[in-house]
């Protein structure tokens, strides 16, 4: 079975004036469907980066990078647009949810952008804030909320419209361990749900037992890939952490 | 996503309030300007629509309604014999004093004469008395703001029955009526026009216009135009003697120079702060627009969104500004401020703020435009 997630050769580069800076110098990696496939590494080594390509908002400059069977390098922008709003579910660092919207209407945007009616929308935004636990919140505004309660809204807008790849930038940065731990079950799928993928970037070894696997990045390349077992051992985490 | 645009944008009530301030301030500056152009334009033809007839026979050099050039008597005659002419009458209007009774204090005046068997031109707006009483001898009909001007004081405005002096003569009041006012505050007294060559400055031709009307079935332009081919005169329809007074004002006045100004600051403000407060807006929403792009919102949609801000921001805006700028005017007393609040006005306000807010998009869509996805995954 191919893999989700096949990414070959990849490097990209930032000019800044006469300056080019290579931030990724060749990712080779491949992530199966379903996996929950965690990227570390320190500040500066091209995670972010790579996640940006790998979900489209980015484009490299060389290298495969074939998402859900789609060749992103040679979509258009508009494809690659509609490709983000059909399969991918975000979850950003700092929430990103929309101040002015109540929660129920930030839940339903990734409906809204697949063309679905606001009623219907709304109605699958309320399911899924039930589902995160945040039924009593649904028409409050996100400001109202704690953090990891933020998180958990963020949550249920990734996954509202079912989406096959869940792309996490440190999701868990902002919260404490029991919400962040929290937080990182949510997007594991359950028995009823589509199979997807999530990948998560992080610094954060508490969450580290989350990952099926584990990629450590270090100055723009793909260091090592280590299973579960092998990371928890590599980096001294109990299980139950 | 429209409703999703529209919650971004009431969301936040203050951003809103100033969004639509600077809208509804930039309307109320151009509105206002343009409203006193139409109201100084109207006040050069205030005469016309206070003394109301289908043609206006003047003679050839006469560009506008208050250039009296008089005409000879001779003339009232020509006209009457040119077909289609139903009926001609004499016409008087000019400058003079009135004098106010008891003080010896002079007041300038615009006295109209008027044919005595026709009363042909008479002020229709009558507030007291009865215009019939013109064939009364020494009679005379004043409207409101000589009411004011000649009364003993504020409080107590000169009434029916009263007396005052024109040219050392005896005028008594037998009607009061409702005028527009016309330029430099002109105010009207009507008496007949044999009445008016006693009441007016002495000259040897005082027929200034002759009044004239079609027969039943000839339009007013064929027969002013008749007019003109038999008799060498100038003769205008109403609507054309107020389009030639309006015209002589713009090319011989500097007012549409200075509302001119007033209408682009009006315009100028409104760019600079509905457009600038506007793209504030969009900039302080870069985050959440990028996450939107980000979860597969394309430019385009991006791009409605911010128009559809944009419009509600100036509808809003133009409605209210129209709004108070409309209910001011109607606290003001009528006829007394240079202020018209036409449709034309109504119309221009709109094309100039829909500008704005094409401008204030357009700067709103740049900036949606150039929003990187890829900034939500920066910290």
């Amino acid at each position: 079975m191919s893999p989700d997630i096949h990414l070959h050769g990849l490097k990209k580069s930032f000019r800044s004036g006469d300056v080019i800076t290579p931030v990724l110098k060749g990712i080779d990696l491949d992530v199966s469907c379903g996996e929950m496939f965690f990227i570390v590494g320190p500040s500066g080594c091209g995670k972010t980066t790579l996640i940006s390509i790998l979900c489209g908002t980015l484009s490299a400059d060389s290298g495969e990078v074939m998402v859900l069977g789609h060749d992103l390098r040679s979509l258009s922008q508009n494809r690659v647009t509609e490709f983000r709003a059909q399969n991918v579910g975000f979850v950003f660092q700092q929430f990103n949810l929309i101040p002015t919207l109540t929660n129920c209407e930030n839940v339903a945007i990734p409906l809204r952008l697949q063309g679905k009616s606001a009623r219907e929308s709304r109605q699958a935004a309320a399911l899924m804030l039930e589902r995160v636990g945040l039924a009593e919140k649904i028409n409050e505004r996100p400001n109202k909320l704690s953090g990891g309660q933020q998180q958990r809204v963020a949550i249920a807008r990734a996954l509202v419209h079912q989406p096959a790849l869940i792309v996490c930038d440190e999701p868990t940065s902002a919260l404490d361990s029991e919400t962040g731990s929290q937080v990182m079950e949510l997007l594991r799928p359950q028995s009823q749900d589509k199979p997807r993928t999530v990948i998560v970037v992080t610094h954060d070894p508490r969450i580290y037992h989350h990952a099926d696997r584990i990629a450590e990045m270090e100055d723009g390349v793909v260091r090592r890939t280590l299973s579960q077992a092998e990371a928890l051992r590599t980096f001294g985490i109990s299980p139950q952490t | 996503m429209t409703d999703v645009a529209v919650q971004m944008l009431y969301g936040d009530r203050s951003k809103y309030m100033l969004l639509i301030s600077g809208v509804c301030f930039s309307t109320v500056l151009m509105a206002q300007g343009l409203a006193m152009f139409f109201g100084i334009l109207s006040f050069s033809y205030a005469t016309l629509e206070n003394a109301r007839a289908p043609i206006w026979v003047v003679d050839p050099k006469v560009e506008q309604i208050a250039d009296n050039q008089p005409l000879k008597d001779t003339d009232v005659d020509r006209v009457r014999s040119v077909a289609g002419v139903a009926w001609a009458v004499p016409f008087y209007t000019g400058q003079t004093q009135a004098r106010v009774l008891g003080s010896g204090q002079t007041k300038p005046i615009t006295l109209v004469g008027l044919d005595s068997a026709t009363l042909a031109g008479a002020p229709t707006r009558v507030v007291k008395g009865s215009v019939l009483d013109l064939r009364q001898s020494q009679s005379v009909v004043i409207d409101e703001e000589v009411a004011a001007r000649l009364g003993p004081d504020h409080e107590h405005p000169l009434d029916v029955g009263d007396v005052f002096e024109m040219n050392d003569q005896r005028a008594e009041v037998i009607a009061i009526v409702k005028t527009k006012q016309g330029q430099g505050g002109a105010a009207y007294v009507f008496t007949t026009f044999d009445r008016a060559r006693h009441y007016g400055f002495s000259q040897r031709k005082m027929t200034t216009h002759v009044l004239a009307g079609p027969q039943k079935g000839l339009t007013d332009e064929s027969v002013a135009n008749s007019i003109m081919a038999e008799t060498g005169l100038r003769a205008y329809t109403e609507a054309n003697f107020k389009k030639a007074s309006s015209d002589w004002m713009i090319y011989n006045s500097p007012i549409p120079f200075v509302v001119g100004l007033i209408v682009g600051i009006g315009f100028m403000v409104g760019v600079i702060v509905a457009g600038q407060t506007f793209y504030n807006f969009v900039l302080e929403n870069t985050r959440y627009l990028g996450a939107l792009k980000a979860m597969g919102a394309s430019n385009f949609r991006l791009a409605r969104m911010t128009v559809l801000q944009a419009s509600l921001v100036g509808a809003t805006g133009y409605c209210i500004g129209m709004g108070l700028l409309s209910l001011f005017f109607r606290s003001l007393p009528e006829g007394k401020a240079p202020l018209l609040l036409r449709w034309e006005v109504a119309v221009l306000v709109f094309a100039a703020v829909f500008l704005i807010i094409v401008i204030a998009s357009m700067m709103g869509i740049r900036r949606v435009s150039s929003i990187d996805a890829a900034i939500v995954f920066r910290s």
